[in-house]
C-alpha cells in the first residue's frame, strides 16, 4: 500500500493540474468569444425624434461618437447634420494595389482616404479632383478605401469622424443604429469560459460527470458499445504483436543463422525506422483492399499494419538475445559434443526468450497506434480509433478526454499483458 | 626438460592422458604469440593434478587443447588412447569452468540434466543420477530453484555435479575456485577432494593458488610465462585424508615453499 | 575463396531466360542480344573464378543484368505483363548479386590484406541492399504491369520528388523547421529539467516514474485531436504532439542516467567532501550523457513518425508532409506519397546521424565505442 501511496498523491495533483490547465486553454477561448462580434446580441434601435450624437460642433470639430457604445461597422444606418443625410460607402481604387504605383483614382472627390483601416491625415496624400498622389507609395496589396462623408473609426467606441467639419451649433444625429449589446456567452469572461462549447482541457469533474453517461451511451449489443470497441482494438493490437512477434522471431533467426543477411541489412535498421511507416497505412490499405481484404470484414489489415510497425523492436531485441551467449556455455555445449541444433534449443533459443518479449514489449505501444490508426481510416464503426475520430468530429471533447484515458490505460495494460506472458514463458528470470 | 619426463612411479599404472612436444602458438597480425612451448606430460588414471603458473603461462591453453576446445599448432596429445576430438566425440571428460556457467533459464535440476539429455540418456536414468549427485554436492533440497537464487559457491558445486553426471572418467577443471572468497574455498576443497575420492576419477586441475594446489594434488605441475612451457613436476605425498589439519602441517609449508621457488625461479 | 556456385547456377538460370525465354505474355519477343549475354557470361566467369575482386565486380554486373529485362519491357509498352523469360532473367541475376555480395562479406581475411579490401568486405553488402530493394520493387511492378494508381513505380516516384521539390521542400520546412524543430527543443529542455527534479526527489521518483511510464503508452492518435483543439490547427498544435512525445523519454532516461550511478564513485566525491553541485557536474550529469543521447535519438525518431501522424488527424492549412501524404493518398497519387516519405526519411536520417556525431564527440569515453577503437 505504502508504494502506491506517492503514486496516488502524483495522480491527485496531476487531476487538480487539470483546472488551471483548463483556465490556461480555455479562458483565451472565452475571451475571443467575446470580442466575436457575430457572436454578440444584435439589436437596432430605431428612434422617432432620432438622437444627437456626442461632440461639439464648433466649426472645426469632426469627431462625434454615437450615445451606446459598439456600433456595427456597416452602410445600414443613416447619420444626419441639421435636415442633409450623410453618405456611408467604401469606394475601392479603380488601380490595383501593386506596392509600385502611388496614384489612385475614386469615384467621389472628396472624402476621408483610409488605408489598411488607418485614417490618413491631409499631409498624407495630394488630392487632384479624384485622383489621390500618395507621398508614401502604399505598400501591395494594402487596403484603400475612400469614404465620401464620414468613416467610423472606433466601432467598439462608436466613435465616427465627419469629412467636413459641421457649422457651429449644427446638429449631428441619427435615426437608427445597430448596437451589439452583451456578447451571447455572458456578460463576464467567466460566464463566457462556463458557457464555451467544446474545451480543450474540460475541467476533470466534468470529465467525471461524462463517464457514466458515456458508459451507457451505447447498449452492448452495439458495436460502438465502448467496452466492445475497447476489445476490438485490444484484439487488433494482439494480432498484430502476434503477427510481428511471429515475423519477427523468423527474421531474427534467420539473420543469426545466414550472416551476410545480418551484415548487409543491419546498417540499415537504424534508416528504416526513420521511416514513418504510419504514413503507408492508406497505401497498405488500398494494397490489400485490392486483394479483397478489408478493414471491414478482417481483423488482417490491421494486424499486417500493426505487425509492420512493431516487428522491429522484435527482431533487434532477439537477435541480440540469440548472440549473447556466455561463451562458457557454448564451450561447455562443445566439450559434450553437441550438434548445432541442439546449441540452439537448448541454449540460443531459450536465451533469446527475455530478450523477444522486452522487444514486443517496446512495440506493444507502437503496435497499439497501428491499430489506432488503421481503425481512424476505415468506414466501419468499430474500435477505440474509430470512436476517437467520431467524437472529435462532433466535438464532445470531455469524451474524447475519457477515450484518451481509456487507450492509455488499455497500452498500460497490453504491456502488462505481454509481461505477464514473459512471466510464463521465461519463468527463470528474477524479478 | 629432465623434470618433465615421465617418473617411473607412474608409467606403471595405465596412462590416461599423454602429451608429447606440444606447441601451441597464436599467429595475430604480423606477430605470433607462442603459448605453450615443447609440452611433454603424463598423467596417471586416478591422479590429481594441478596445473599452477602465473598469467600468460599457459595453464588453461593446456587445458583447453585436452578439452578439444582449441586445438594444437603441433605435438602428439592422446587421452585414453584416442584423439582429443574422438574422447571429446565419446564424452571421455567433463569440464568445469572458471564461472559456474550454468543456463539460467533452467532449474538446478534441469543443469545437471542437460549433458545427460544430449547424450541420450532415459527419462528415468536422468532425473536419478541427476538428484544423487545433487545429494552428493550437498545440494539435494535446492534442485527446483534456479541458478541467480543460489549463492557463488553452490552454483559452482552445481556445476561440478554437471561435469560429473555423465560420470566421465576424467575431470577437467579451470580455476573453478577462482571467484569465491577464500573461506568458501577451503570448505570447496575438502568438498572436492572427497568426490574425488569417493569417485575415483582422474582430475586435471588449473589454479594459480598455490596452497590449494599443494592441498589438492597428487601431482603439482608449475608453469611459466614467456614462452608458456612446463617449468617443474613436484609430487605431493602429503597423507590421505586430508583435512584442515594437512594445511597446518610442516609438510604442507614445505611443499608451498617448493612449489613457490619454482615460480619464481625464473623471475 | 571457392567458386560460388550458387551465383553460377543464377547466372545459368539468367542465361537460359535470355536466350529462350519470352519477355511478354503477348509478342514473342526475347531480350536475346549482345549486351544481356555479354553480361550474363561475364557473371557466370566471375562467379567461377571465386576470388574477392571478381565476386565484387559481379555484383555491380548483375546489377545492370537484372535492369535489363525492365528497361526492356517497359521499351516495349504495349502494356503486356511479363512471361518466364523475363522472370528467370530478372531474378537470375538479383541471384547473383545476391549470393556474390553474400560470399565476399563471409569470405575470410587473410592476415595483412590491404585495408581497403577490408573495407570493401564490410561496406559491399550493405551498399547493394537498396539496389535489390529498388530493383525488385520496380521489377514487380513493370513485370505485373501494376497501374500507378494502386502502387506506382519507382520512376513514377522519381519524377514526382523531382517535378515537385519545390513543394515537399516549402512542407519539410513546415514539419521540421516548424513543427518538429520547436516542439523537439521544448519537449527536450523540459524533459531534461524535469528529470533533474525528479532524480533527485525519491517523493517524485516514487509516484511520478510509474505515471510517466504509463504516459508514454496513451497513444498519440488521441492525443492530438486534444492538441488541436488547444492550440489551433496550425503548427502550433503538431508542435505540442511533438513537445509530448519527446518529453517522456528524455524524463525517463535522464532520471536513469542521474540515478543510476556506481555507488563507489558517488562515495568517492562524498570523500572529497564535493558540493551536490560538484558531484551533478562531475558525476551524475556525465553519467546521465549516454542515456540522454539514447532519448535523443529514440525522441528524433519518434516525433518524425508522430508528427505526420499528427497531421493526419489535425487537418489544418494544407501544408505540412503529414498532409501532403494524407491528401496525395486520399486523390490516389501515390507517387507524391513516396516521394513524401523519402524525403521525410531522408531528413530525419540526417538528424539521426547528427546526433549520433554529437554523441560519439562528447561521450567517446563510453564503453560502447571502445571496440569500434581498433
Amino acid at each position: 500500500m505504502k508504494r502506491f501511496l506517492p503514486i496516488l498523491i502524483v495522480l491527485v495533483v496531476l487531476i487538480l493540474l487539470g483546472y488551471p490547465l483548463a483556465l490556461l486553454f480555455g479562458l483565451p477561448l472565452a475571451r475571443r468569444d467575446m470580442k466575436d462580434l457575430r457572436k454578440w446580441e444584435k439589436e437596432t434601435i430605431s428612434l422617432s425624434d432620432g438622437v444627437a450624437l456626442a461632440g461639439q460642433s464648433d466649426g472645426s470639430n469632426t469627431v462625434f461618437t454615437y450615445p451606446r457604445a459598439i456600433v456595427e461597422n456597416d452602410d445600414s444606418r443613416t447619420l444626419f447634420v441639421n435636415d442633409s443625410s450623410l453618405i456611408y460607402k467604401a469606394e475601392r481604387p479603380e488601380e490595383r494595389v501593386d506596392g509600385e504605383r502611388a496614384d489612385f483614382h475614386f469615384e467621389s472627390d472628396h472624402g476621408l482616404v483610409v488605408q489598411d483601416g488607418v485614417l490618413l491625415s491631409d499631409g498624407d496624400y495630394v488630392r487632384e479632383q479624384n485622383l489621390i498622389r500618395f507621398r508614401q507609395t502604399p505598400p501591395r496589396n494594402a487596403q484603400l478605401r475612400q469614404y465620401p462623408d464620414y468613416f467610423v473609426q472606433d466601432s467598439e467606441r462608436g466613435e465616427v469622424v465627419l469629412g467636413a467639419a459641421p457649422e457651429t451649433g449644427a446638429r449631428v444625429w441619427t435615426d437608427s443604429y445597430t448596437i451589439y449589446a452583451r456578447p451571447a456567452c455572458g456578460d463576464t469572461l467567466m460566464a463566457c469560459f462556463f458557457s464555451l462549447p467544446q474545451h480543450p482541457v474540460p475541467f476533470p469533474h466534468w470529465i467525471a460527470a461524462r463517464v457514466v453517461p458515456f458508459f451507457q451511451k451505447f447498449p452492448l449489443t452495439d458495436e460502438r458499445n465502448i467496452v466492445r470497441s475497447t476489445l476490438y482494438t485490444s484484439l487488433g493490437t494482439l494480432s498484430s504483436l502476434a503477427l510481428g512477434g511471429a515475423v519477427g522471431i523468423i527474421l531474427a533467426v534467420l539473420f543469426v543463422m545466414f550472416r551476410p543477411l545480418e551484415r548487409a541489412l543491419l546498417p540499415w535498421t537504424i534508416a528504416s525506422q526513420t521511416i514513418p511507416i504510419i504514413a503507408l497505412v492508406p497505401v497498405l490499405l488500398l494494397v490489400l483492399g485490392n486483394f479483397g481484404i478489408t478493414i471491414q470484414t478482417s481483423l488482417l489489415p490491421t494486424a499486417i499494419i500493426g505487425a509492420y510497425i512493431c516487428f522491429f523492436p522484435v527482431v533487434v531485441s532477439t537477435v541480440k538475445g540469440l548472440r549473447a551467449i556466455d561463451p562458457l556455455i557454448l564451450d561447455l555445449m562443445k566439450s559434450y559434443a553437441a550438434k548445432p541444433l541442439e546449441i540452439f534449443w537448448k541454449v540460443r533459443f531459450p536465451a533469446a526468450v527475455p530478450f523477444f518479449f522486452t522487444g514486443l514489449k517496446l512495440g506493444t505501444a507502437a503496435a497499439l497506434v497501428g491499430a489506432l490508426v488503421a481503425e481512424t481510416e476505415s468506414n466501419n464503426r468499430r474500435g477505440l480509433g474509430f470512436q476517437i475520430l467520431g467524437q472529435v468530429q462532433s466535438g464532445n471533447v470531455a469524451d474524447v478526454w475519457i477515450l484518451l484515458i481509456i487507450s492509455g490505460l488499455l497500452g498500460v495494460g497490453l504491456v502488462a499483458f505481454v509481461g505477464l506472458l514473459q512471466r510464463l514463458f521465461a519463468p527463470w528470470e528474477r524479478v | 626438460m629432465l623434470d618433465t619426463q615421465p617418473n617411473s612411479k607412474t608409467v606403471q599404472i595405465s596412462d590416461l592422458i599423454t602429451i608429447r612436444d606440444l606447441n601451441m602458438i597464436y599467429r595475430g597480425r604480423g606477430s605470433e604469440t607462442v603459448a605453450l612451448k615443447n609440452a611433454n606430460l603424463t598423467v596417471a588414471e586416478g591422479e590429481f593434478i594441478s596445473l599452477i603458473g602465473p598469467s600468460g603461462c599457459g595453464k588453461t591453453t593446456l587445458l583447453r587443447i585436452m578439452a578439444d576446445l582449441i586445438q594444437a599448432t603441433s605435438g602428439s596429445i592422446t587421452i585414453a588412447g584416442k584423439s582429443p576430438r574422438q574422447a571429446r566425440l565419446d564424452r571421455e571428460y567433463g569440464y568445469v569452468f572458471q564461472a559456474p556457467a550454468l543456463l539460467e533459464w533452467r532449474s538446478v535440476l534441469k543443469n545437471v540434466i542437460l549433458p545427460l539429455e544430449i547424450m541420450g540418456f532415459g527419462k528415468e536414468e536422468r532425473e536419478t543420477r541427476a538428484k544423487k549427485l545433487l545429494e552428493m554436492v550437498g545440494l539435494k533440497q535446492f534442485h527446483r530453484q534456479y541458478p541467480w537464487q543460489l549463492s557463488g559457491g553452490m552454483q559452482q558445486r552445481v556445476s561440478i555435479a554437471r561435469a560429473l553426471a555423465f560420470d566421465p572418467s576424467l575431470l577437467l577443471m579451470d580455476e573453478p575456485f577462482g571467484a569465491l572468497d577464500e573461506i568458501t574455498r577451503e570448505a570447496m576443497n575438502l568438498e572436492l577432494l572427497r568426490i574425488w575420492e569417493e569417485t575415483k576419477k582422474t582430475i586435471v586441475f588449473v589454479t594459480h593458488s598455490i596452497p590449494e594446489a599443494v592441498f589438492l594434488s597428487s601431482r603439482i605441475v608449475v608453469m611459466t610465462p614467456r614462452p608458456g612451457k612446463i617449468e617443474k613436476i613436484i609430487p605431493v605425498d602429503l597423507p590421505y585424508p586430508r583435512n584442515t589439519d594437512t594445511r597446518e602441517s610442516k609438510a604442507f609449508f614445505d611443499l608451498a615453499t617448493e612449489v613457490r621457488e619454482a615460480l619464481r625461479d625464473v623471475h | 575463396m571457392k567458386p560460388i556456385w550458387t551465383a553460377f547456377i543464377a547466372a545459368l538460370v539468367a542465361l537460359l531466360g535470355i536466350g529462350l525465354g519470352p519477355l511478354a505474355q503477348e509478342g514473342s519477343s526475347t531480350l536475346l542480344g549482345f549486351f544481356p549475354v555479354l553480361l550474363a557470361l561475364l557473371c557466370l566467369g566471375l562467379a567461377l573464378i571465386g576470388k574477392l575482386i571478381p565476386a565484387t565486380l559481379a555484383v555491380p554486373v548483375a546489377l545492370i543484368g537484372a535492369y535489363l529485362p525492365i528497361g526492356k519491357l517497359s521499351a516495349l509498352g504495349n502494356g503486356s505483363v511479363a512471361a518466364w523469360g523475363y522472370w528467370a532473367n530478372f531474378w537470375g541475376f538479383l541471384l547473383v548479386a545476391f549470393f556474390a555480395a553474400g560470399r565476399v562479406s563471409l569470405s575470410e581475411a587473410d592476415g595483412n590484406e590491404e585495408r581497403a579490401k577490408k573495407r570493401l568486405r564490410g561496406a559491399l553488402p550493405p551498399a547493394t541492399v537498396p539496389f535489390i530493394l529498388l530493383l525488385i520493387w520496380q521489377g514487380l511492378v513493370i513485370g505485373f504491369q501494376v497501374p500507378k494508381g494502386i502502387f506506382p513505380g519507382v520512376h513514377h516516384v522519381y519524377n514526382q520528388l523531382a517535378s515537385s521539390l519545390g513543394v515537399l521542400l516549402t512542407d519539410s520546412y513546415i514539419t521540421f523547421v516548424k513543427e518538429v524543430q520547436f516542439g523537439f527543443l521544448i519537449g527536450v529542455s523540459a524533459g531534461f529539467l524535469v528529470g533533474i527534479a525528479i532524480a533527485y526527489s525519491r517523493f517524485l521518483q516514487n509516484g511520478f516514474l510509474p505515471i510517466a511510464a504509463a504516459f508514454g503508452a496513451v497513444p498519440i492518435v488521441g492525443l492530438a485531436p486534444v492538441l488541436g483543439r488547444a492550440f489551433g490547427v496550425d503548427w502550433q498544435s503538431k508542435a505540442a504532439v511533438v513537445v509530448i512525445v519527446t518529453f517522456f523519454p528524455v524524463v525517463l532516461n535522464t532520471v536513469q542516467g542521474l540515478t543510476q550511478l556506481d555507488t563507489l564513485k558517488l562515495e568517492l566525491l562524498k570523500a572529497y567532501a564535493a558540493n551536490p553541485w560538484q558531484i551533478f557536474l562531475k558525476l551524475r550529469l556525465p553519467n546521465a550523457l549516454p542515456f540522454l543521447f539514447n532519448a535523443l535519438k529514440l525522441a528524433a525518431v519518434l516525433s518524425v513518425i508522430s508528427v505526420i501522424v499528427a497531421e493526419f488527424l489535425i487537418p489544418g492549412p494544407p501544408r505540412g508532409l503529414g498532409q501532403r501524404i494524407s491528401l496525395s493518398a486520399r486523390q490516389g497519387a501515390y507517387d507524391t506519397v513516396f516521394a513524401a516519405i523519402f524525403v521525410s526519411s531522408l531528413i530525419s536520417i540526417t538528424i539521426y546521424q547528427l546526433l549520433s556525431w554529437l554523441e560519439r564527440s562528447l561521450t567517446g569515453w563510453h564503453p560502447s565505442y571502445r571496440e569500434e577503437g581498433h
